[in-house]
């Protein structure tokens, strides 16, 4: 089971440069669907990978499903290689992603957050607007109910377009 | 962020907002009022140029972003029919921290029904 409280944490603590996207940020836009996972868009930087070998290091991230024994090294060396990273570490499941399809990059993202305190730090959340954009985007049957959640959510909070 | 899609409506919350009359706004933008009415009143296809000079007099620049195309699908409408409102509207009574322990408190429980439904299933 994934403790999202503790992932969050691990993220905050050296102050790793990323957005919460996915379920999670359905959550706290008020979505009531359940979620398995920590979903989050990270930003590239070579500083920022640093930070985020170093905040996941204590909960040895591993590739979710693989099969244990394959060599796989947690460093920034890893990360650069690659892109997205779906991992699975001792407080749960963290989806990495260096692009989000229908959004881009963190640095693409970034504009259309907004700013919450979790567990008293400042966390960047992908806004209702994008989060819709984004699953719409990623174009999967299974998110059609979530986005129907999500549209109603922004009826609720009258961030509904003109 | 409440967006505002079409640039009549842009104008008009532009003059509004900043406390002017038609006349005031064509005055400030070397025009006439019945050039301000007809674009409010949608009787003419302003130019980007127009609605340019027109916000600018008001006191306004406009900003333009690449926002995705909402279409409807007929699947998702369906599934919004179902939503339990009174749910969602009580989850935005909560703080964001309070919505997280939710979430928790909800994976947990889906643990212990997992394993519950895995010791049923062990015993057969």
């Amino acid at each position: 089971m994934t403790d999202f409280k503790r992932l969050l944490a691990a993220l905050h603590r050296p102050r790793v440069e990323y957005i919460i996207i996915g379920g999670v940020a359905a959550t706290v836009h008020g979505s009531s669907r359940l979620t398995q996972d920590v979903d989050v868009c990270y930003e590239r930087t070579d500083a920022n990978l640093d930070r985020v070998v170093r905040a996941l290091r204590p909960l040895k991230p591993y590739l979710r499903g693989a099969p244990r024994g394959l060599p796989f090294e947690w460093s920034v060396a890893t990360l650069r290689a690659g892109l997205n990273f779906t991992l699975t570490t001792t407080a749960g499941d963290i989806d990495l992603r260096g692009e989000v399809t229908g959004g881009g990059r963190y640095s693409d993202l970034f504009d259309h957050t907004i700013d919450v305190t979790l567990f008293g730090r400042r966390t960047r959340v992908l806004n209702l607007e994008w989060l819709i954009a984004t699953k719409r985007a990623a174009g999967r049957p299974r998110d059609l109910e979530a986005i129907a959640e999500l549209e109603a959510l922004r009826h609720e909070t009258g961030e509904a377009r003109d | 962020m409440k967006t505002i899609s079409h640039p009549v409506r842009l104008l008009q919350e532009a003059r509004v907002r900043a406390a002017l009359t038609q006349r005031a706004l064509a005055r400030r933008a070397g025009t006439t009022q019945s050039v301000v009415a007809r674009i409010e009143n949608g009787q003419t296809n302003p130019t980007v140029d127009t609605i340019e000079r027109l916000l600018s007099a008001a006191g306004f620049t406009v900003a333009m972003e690449l926002v995705p195309r909402v279409a409807t699908d007929p699947i998702v409408e369906a599934f919004k029919r179902d939503i339990d409102r009174s749910l969602l509207r009580r989850n935005l009574e909560k703080t964001p921290d309070d919505r997280i322990e939710s979430l928790q408190a909800l994976a947990r429980f889906a643990e212990e029904a997992r394993r519950a439904g895995r010791a049923v299933r062990r015993t057969r």
